[in-house]
């Protein structure tokens, strides 16, 4: 008998409160990874070049690329952060189950990787405005959000999917870490298998390449980012209680 | 495995080395500075508020950038480009497109002789023709076009140095421009390292680099020697 009646979403919505109070420090370290990552990309993510008549011309080509790639890894740490003793201790301040920690994180996870996305995709604009103000090459004009506003909204989401793909990757790579301390042997093992194994190769390419469009990345990654939850909180619900 | 398989993955790892030095030291850092929740609110709304403010500046910036063109426009350019190759090839000078003429001049010679020649060993990309008149003067006219030059889909045709014609003394001088390097900046909302799968690189396809025309109309009573291998007629 309780003195209070509550409910799972009433739980999880005071834990999703408590949580983003408490990971702020993530975001704050995320806007340094994304400081970092401008700062490479100042010189541009990639290049062409073509010559005509003695003339070489050189394209340095700004993307998202750059930032995008600390921030994917900084997900990835994320994820497998929230999964440590100390973070998941938090939860017993609350009257919890392990569902209801679980929720909360991946909540909190998405809303991170929103943040993450959007503000990923915009840094490109402060670096092309930074270039354009003060550099000294020309430019060749690129279509703005305003341009190309469906393009932008389809961009912005790949990014955040692809964010959230990796912290849900980081996620069930720390829950399985605080399972078995194998899995620290395993989990590179295994991240080193996939590129190199021609099984791993496949997979890249029939997510990553074998897309008729982008529409169909983002259903696989999608599926990708439930799997992972899903083995997650199963994971969780195999660790021993608080002692 | 393959080598080049290999080597993409080198940025990555080296990505992964450094990605791992910055979380180290954020994390020894952190520890010796304390943030309440106040300033650690202000910094987000202060990099969010930029990072916003960029976008909305971006747009409204002045246009002093290189107009991209369109496939349908690249198509149309590319046409122009074919059929002006046509007409020079058959010597239907009235069907020339006048936009692409860059420069016109009369010289007057001493001699009968006159000789096109280029300087260096490399020889200058130019499409040339000459047509003999019936005039009693040793008065050569000249006529240089170029057509449409696109590259990553934006007409450089007035940021590249042309051909360099001019004439020292009996000779056509026909130079390359000296050797330089012209940098630009390009943006791109996609993620390169995914371009494969997303729409087509907005760079990649749109080049045209166009040539060089030079149309001479030379006196039938004099000697043209000719380096460069032009149509003579």
């Amino acid at each position: 008998m309780f003195l209070s009646k509550s409910s799972l979403g009433k739980v999880v919505r005071a834990q999703v409160r408590f949580k983003m109070t408490a990971y702020m420090g993530a975001v704050l370290s995320l806007i340094v990874v994304q400081l970092v990552g401008l700062i490479i990309s100042l010189n541009g993510t990639g290049s062409m070049g073509t010559s005509i008549d003695n003339i070489s011309i050189q394209v340095n080509i700004v993307t998202h690329d750059g930032v995008f790639m600390f921030v994917a890894i900084w997900a990835l740490f994320v994820g497998n952060l929230i999964t440590t003793k100390a973070y998941r201790y938090d939860d017993f301040s609350f009257v919890t189950t392990r569902l209801s920690g679980n929720i909360a994180n991946i909540i909190i996870l998405c809303m991170v990787s929103v943040f993450a996305g959007v503000t990923t995709f915009l840094s490109n604009y402060l670096l092309r405005v930074v270039l354009l103000l003060f550099g000294s090459s020309s430019y060749l004009k690129s279509p703005g959000i305003l341009e190309n506003p469906l393009s932008s909204y389809l961009n912005v989401m790949v990014i955040i999917i692809l964010i959230l793909t990796a912290a849900s990757a980081g996620y069930f790579g720390g829950m399985l870490l605080q399972k078995s301390k194998v899995f620290m042997v395993l989990i590179p093992a295994f991240i080193i298998a996939i590129p190199v194994t021609k099984s791993g190769q496949a997979f890249l390419a029939y997510v990553f390449m074998e897309n008729e469009s982008m529409l169909f990345l983002l259903v696989k990654l999608v599926s990708i980012t439930i799997i992972l939850f899903a083995l997650a909180i199963v994971t969780s619900n195999r660790l021993e209680v608080r002692a | 495995m393959s080598n080049v398989a290999i080597l993409s993955l080198l940025p990555v790892i080296i990505m992964l080395v450094i990605a791992w030095l910055i979380f180290g030291g954020l994390k020894k850092v952190a520890k010796h500075i304390s943030m309440n929740q106040r300033f650690n609110k202000g910094v987000i709304i202060v990099y969010t508020g930029l990072l916003l403010l960029a976008a909305v500046v971006y747009e409204f910036l002045p246009d002093s950038g290189y107009e991209m063109i369109t496939q349908k426009e690249y198509h149309q350019f590319e046409n122009e480009n074919r059929a002006f190759k046509q007409a020079f090839g058959n010597n239907e000078v009235s069907k020339l497109d006048t936009k692409f003429l860059i420069e016109e001049w009369t010289q007057e010679l001493e001699g009968d002789t006159f000789a096109i020649v280029s300087p260096g060993s490399d020889r200058p990309a130019v499409r040339g023709y000459v047509e003999w008149t019936d005039t009693k003067e040793r008065v050569v006219e000249g006529k240089m076009y170029r057509t449409n030059l696109y590259m990553y889909g934006s007409n450089l045709k007035d940021k590249l140095p042309l051909l360099k014609m001019q004439w020292q003394g009996n000779e056509l001088l026909i130079e390359r421009p000296a050797k330089q390097e012209i940098k630009f900046y390009g943006f791109s909302n996609q993620l390169v390292s995914l371009s494969g799968i997303l729409s087509r690189h907005e760079y990649g396809s749109l080049d045209m680099q166009g040539e060089t025309y030079i149309y001479l109309k030379v006196p039938k009573h004099m000697n043209v020697v000719d380096e460069l291998g032009f149509l003579l007629y």
